[in-house]
């Protein structure tokens, strides 16, 4: 990041040039992959222990529909953590993705809330809530 | 001309460019089932009381799309890793097992779907009582309470149909076996009326004491009738338009590595890298969309 | 570079080569750009002489739209089509795909030094559903029923129960849009971000390749949301749901029938408005960028602030997702999610703000070089300023809810699309046309052009605002006749319509003419100059900085003919205008040429002489 300055020579703190190729990620190792591969079949457990659990949830039943909705979207928010983290190699860090999600999720989150905040004021409406 | 980052990792980003691209698209993709899901929390909150059904879906199947689902994104992340150890047979038998499982659940999708179709609500102008009906046991949250609108299939008249299209088939009356599934009711008065009437598994659908009890409507009585089709109300149109969404993502997932593992598989001798490389953003969409559905599920099934 | 020559069809239709695409893109849109005008006068026409044929042009309307178009006259049904279409044409059809899909496809890969997009078949692909989207919008037109009617906005339930297949097109090519704009910025942003050359970080990004990164950011995450609310209406007009229509609808005062109800036309609002909101900024970020290089390249010094310019752009980009509801307070949402979108609506005005502040101060004391581009953009910044100061009344609920639906609305927006956005396409096309040609435009037509197009804009959108203040509801057929104190009626009734308010529909009528002819010398020297007009002289005409000028004029395949590093920010321009000549020894200038910049990608320390040119006035 250079500032913009009207030194006659602007501060260059990037050595020029830079190599142009970033030579290939090599094949990972065979043991690294292995290890890739466990940690696939863990999260498929964890999946199916959490499909299991959610359909078990739907027979139990809680006292508030709140409560439902609650123990329904923290499983799914695991099983999907689980997905992005491992299935979608976002524990690599990826700064970059980790942003843009960050943006992504700000944004999402912004649109759910405020839309269905105008809905409580007008009549009628958001039984469920009470 | 050689466009860069194609294959290799650029260092500031940590991405190649299709990678990049893809991560982009998800977010995108984000937003569009973000939206769907604020529209449907926004019906159902805006929804009158007692007008959102419940326990019209089929959880058995659904909980088994589901594992379908997961198998799948398993075989992906496996096949990717086969490539990447250089084997491109484990590869091949992984994303057949995918191709497999994306067919399994279009097909089990489409059968309900099918199944819907099949069903439907009938309006009355009066309302009915459990008196003049006990066969509709099953529909009265409080027996003493007469209902307005009854459900379950109708053999012999197929989908899709009104009370315009029966009256200019000439029919008179319609035969109405009310499924076992308990529609009226909350799911916890359903686990109520479970736990008295009996332990067996209420949501398999046409239990042993609903294929005999079937009541006759005349449709003189008949207000209005729907099949569970997108206009029978929004809980449906909800439905169809989710699940039929993210039906259509499958199958572009499935096209998608489809074309990876025939015609794009020259790539594999010309440039290995890239060919490891597409088959994992192409697993990136996929889990998205396994991603997407692990919230569908529990959404539109189970709440 | 590819070794063999394409096929003519592989190299101008189906070419994968960014600046092709750059082209067609200009071309369909500047083509769209005049449909939306021709339909702006003759909606413009109807207003000053309601019910009074069309003149000259009313018999061919009637043959091409038949029944709504009878006699040559432009039937109510008829003016909310070409309402619709002219505001869903200029915006989806016209001016997005010129800021984003022409400048930016364009430019963007050259000036990031790259070769092309990152991904160039999806580039061709964007282009082309583009198009698609365009031709079925068109086609809606001669659909059974006519084209759309219910506004750009499409609001339903008016829009899903309006008896014509045209709502149905317009959703569909809606889709086909929204997956270009979504491929496009993808393209946009992945090119930004991997195909940068060495040594252009960040802070050295032209404020260009900033305002269309950004909005290639609104457009990815702001536009699925219409997406799914398009698909929703669709599944309303299509499989008959109920999404939009709530219980107890009466249509034409009778009870709506086969609806299941239980919808919430409140949730199109939001879904449509989510998209609405960024894309004013889709519409003027981009032109922000070009009036900025445009302005630095003019006034020969460094961009003031440029910083603060890259802030604010990102500030927008943040804050434009989270004031959509202010187009909906007259829908009853409440007061307390009002007074949210209230707060939020004026804080987005300060980064808005703080970007025109720079861009005025660049001006100060600079060398201002009074070229065609320099005067739209130079325009640009009073004409945004008004369209945005008009703005705030409509940020604030109480004053919303008098003026909104009036013709102050029109007023306001169309400054900021109209003289603001447009001054500044045709700011970038003067600037950038001896680039992408080879030769330059008329300087005589171009000057014609401008002071043409200044005035007669100023008279078509200030009446608006007097006539929006006088009570002037937005979207009468018949220009307020029905409502002013003229028509025979409303005698004696007070608070009709002034008769001066209503008149100055004419006033409009006849500069809206104007503006239309002023356009001529535009397309003339368009088309002329890029055949005969005069050659550059060389591949830097305009001496400017920034690494597109850097390359072979027309650009190749391939763009760039060494490979490129950047070694400075990009507006260096007159740095060393107070120290001796010839300061080192490698300069990419010829002996005695007076250079007041230095390249982005020209070595540090590179050579400048401070002796005045003979040859100044001829880059004018």
């Amino acid at each position: 990041m250079s500032e913009i300055s009207p030194s006659p020579i602007s501060p260059s703190p990037i050595a020029l040039p830079p190599a142009l190729s970033i030579p290939a990620a090599p094949h990972a190792g065979v043991q690294q992959i292995q290890n890739e591969q466990k940690r696939y079949l863990a999260v498929y457990a964890t999946l199916i222990c959490g499909t299991a659990l959610t359909v078990a949830m739907y027979y139990v039943h809680f006292e508030a529909l709140w409560q439902t909705v609650a123990v329904a979207l923290v499983i799914a928010a695991v099983k999907a953590a689980c997905v992005a983290t491992i299935f979608m190699h976002l524990w690599q860090g990826q700064r970059d993705v980790y942003r843009l999600l960050l943006f992504t999720g700000a944004f999402a989150a912004t649109m759910f809330a405020l839309t269905i905040y105008s809905i409580f004021s007008l009549p009628g409406t958001g039984h469920y809530l009470r | 001309m050689k466009i860069p980052y194609t294959t290799e990792i650029r260092e500031d980003t940590g991405l190649y460019n299709a990678k990049a691209g893809m991560w982009l698209f998800l977010a995108s993709e984000a937003m569009l089932f973000g939206a769907l899901f604020s529209a449907y929390v926004f019906l159902r909150i805006g929804a009158w009381e007692g007008e959102w059904p419940h326990g019209l879906l089929n959880v058995p199947i659904g909980a088994f799309n589901t594992l379908v689902l997961i198998t799948s994104s398993l075989t992906v992340a496996m096949s990717w890793t086969s490539l990447k150890m250089g084997d491109l047979q484990r590869y091949r038998r992984f994303q057949f097992v995918t191709l497999f499982c994306a067919a399994a659940f279009l097909g089990i999708k489409g059968w309900e779907y099918f199944d819907k179709f099949n069903h439907y609500e009938i309006w009355l102008k009066e309302p009915v009582s459990s008196q003049e009906y006990p066969q509709l046991a099953g529909h009265f949250a409080d027996p003493d309470q007469p209902v307005a609108s009854v459900i379950g299939h109708i053999e012999g008249i197929g989908p899709f149909q009104t009370l315009a299209s029966l009256q200019e088939e000439g029919e008179s009356a319609v035969e109405l076996h009310p499924d076992a599934f308990h529609y009226r009711l909350s799911a916890r008065q359903q686990a109520e009326l479970r736990k008295a009437e009996r332990p067996s598994d209420p949501a398999v659908s046409h239990g042993a004491d609903a294929e005999h009890a079937s009541v006759r409507i005349d449709l003189s009585r008949i207000a209005r009738m729907s099949a569970f089709v997108p206009r029978h109300g929004t809980f449906f149109a909800t439905y169809f338009t989710l699940t039929g969404l993210h039906a259509l993502h499958v199958l572009g997932g499935a096209l998608m590595f489809a074309f990876i593992l025939w015609p794009g598989a020259r790539m594999w001798r010309d440039d290995p890298e890239r060919y490891t490389n597409s088959v994992e953003v192409a697993g990136l969409f996929w889990h998205f969309v396994d991603l997407v559905w692990i919230f569908l599920f529990p959404v539109i099934y189970l709440l | 570079m590819s070794s063999h020559e394409p096929g003519l069809i592989r190299k101008y239709i189906f070419s994968t080569d960014h600046k092709v695409i750059g082209i067609q893109y200009a071309l369909t849109s500047l083509a769209f750009l005049f449909i939306g005008l021709m339909l702006m006068l003759l909606m413009r026409w109807q207003l000053a002489n309601p019910g009074q044929p069309v003149p000259i042009v009313g018999g061919a309307l009637e043959g091409l739209l038949g029944e709504p178009a009878g006699e040559g006259k432009i039937s109510a049904d008829l003016y909310n089509s070409f309402g619709a279409m002219h505001g869903t044409i200029m915006i989806f059809l016209g001016v997005v795909p010129l800021v984003f899909g022409a400048f930016a496809n364009y430019l963007v890969p050259l000036q990031v030094g790259a070769a092309d997009m990152a991904f160039p078949k999806l580039n061709m692909l964007s282009y082309f559903l583009y198009l698609i989207g365009g031709v079925i919008m068109l086609v809606s037109f001669f659909v059974p029923g006519g084209a759309a009617q219910a506004g750009w906005t499409s609001y339903p339930p008016l829009a899903t129960i309006i008896p014509t297949d045209g709502q149905t097109y317009w959703l569909v090519a809606m889709v086909f849009l929204i997956t270009s704009s979504l491929l496009g910025s993808i393209n946009i942003i992945v090119t930004v971000m991997q195909l940068r050359v060495p040594g252009l970080t960040w802070m050295r990004l032209p404020f260009f390749v900033w305002s269309e990164f950004v909005t290639a950011f609104l457009l990815l995450l702001a536009f699925p949301p219409m997406e799914a609310g398009a698909i929703l209406q669709l599944m309303d007009r299509l499989a008959g749901t109920s999404f939009y229509m709530p219980h107890g609808l009466i249509l034409s005062g009778q009870p709506a029938t086969g609806l299941s109800g239980g919808g919430s036309p409140l949730l199109w609002q939001h879904l449509f408005w989510f998209l609405g909101h960024p894309e004013v900024y889709v519409l003027i970020l981009p032109a922000m960028g070009i009036v900025t290089e445009v302005i630095a390249n003019n006034t020969r010094k460094p961009i003031w602030g440029y910083r603060a310019l890259v802030g604010s752009a990102l500030a927008i980009g943040f804050l434009s997702m989270v004031v959509w509801a202010h187009h909906m307070y007259v829908t009853g949402m409440g007061t307390g999610i009002s007074m949210f979108f209230q707060t939020t609506t004026t804080i987005i005005s300060i980064p808005s703000v703080i970007i025109m502040t720079c861009l005025m101060l660049s001006l100060w004391g600079g060398a201002i070089r009074f070229t065609v581009p320099m005067l739209f953009a130079i325009a640009f910044l009073p004409m945004f300023g008004i369209g945005g100061l008009t703005g705030l009344p409509l940020a604030f609920t109480m004053a919303d809810v008098a003026l909104h639906d009036s013709y102050y609305i029109i007023g306001h927006f169309h400054y900021v699309v109209a003289p603001g956005t447009i001054f500044a396409v045709f700011a970038g096309i003067y600037y950038w046309f001896p680039k992408v040609t080879g030769r330059h435009m008329n300087r005589g037509l171009g000057y014609l052009h401008f002071w043409g197009s200044l005035v007669c804009m100023n008279l078509i959108f200030f009446p608006m605002l007097f006539q929006g203040l006088g009570g002037m509801g937005r979207r009468m057929s018949d220009g307020g006749y029905i409502y002013s104190a003229a028509h025979p009626s409303n005698e004696g009734v007070i608070g009709s319509l002034s008769d001066a308010v209503v008149q100055l529909n004419g006033v409009i009528a006849w500069s809206a003419l104007a503006l239309a002819a002023f356009q001529l010398p535009f397309i003339y020297n368009f088309f002329y100059s890029a055949f005969a007009g005069r050659p550059v002289e060389n591949d830097n005409p305009w001496q400017a900085t920034t690494l597109e000028w850097q390359t072979p004029t027309p650009p190749p395949h391939g763009n760039f003919t060494q490979e490129m590093f950047v070694y400075r920010e990009p507006y260096a321009y007159s740095l060393h205008a107070n120290e001796p000549a010839g300061r080192a020894p490698e300069s990419s200038a010829t002996a005695g040429e007076f250079v007041d910049f230095e390249a982005q990608n020209q070595p540090l320390g590179a050579a400048v002489t401070t002796e005045m040119p003979a040859n100044q006035a001829s880059i004018l």
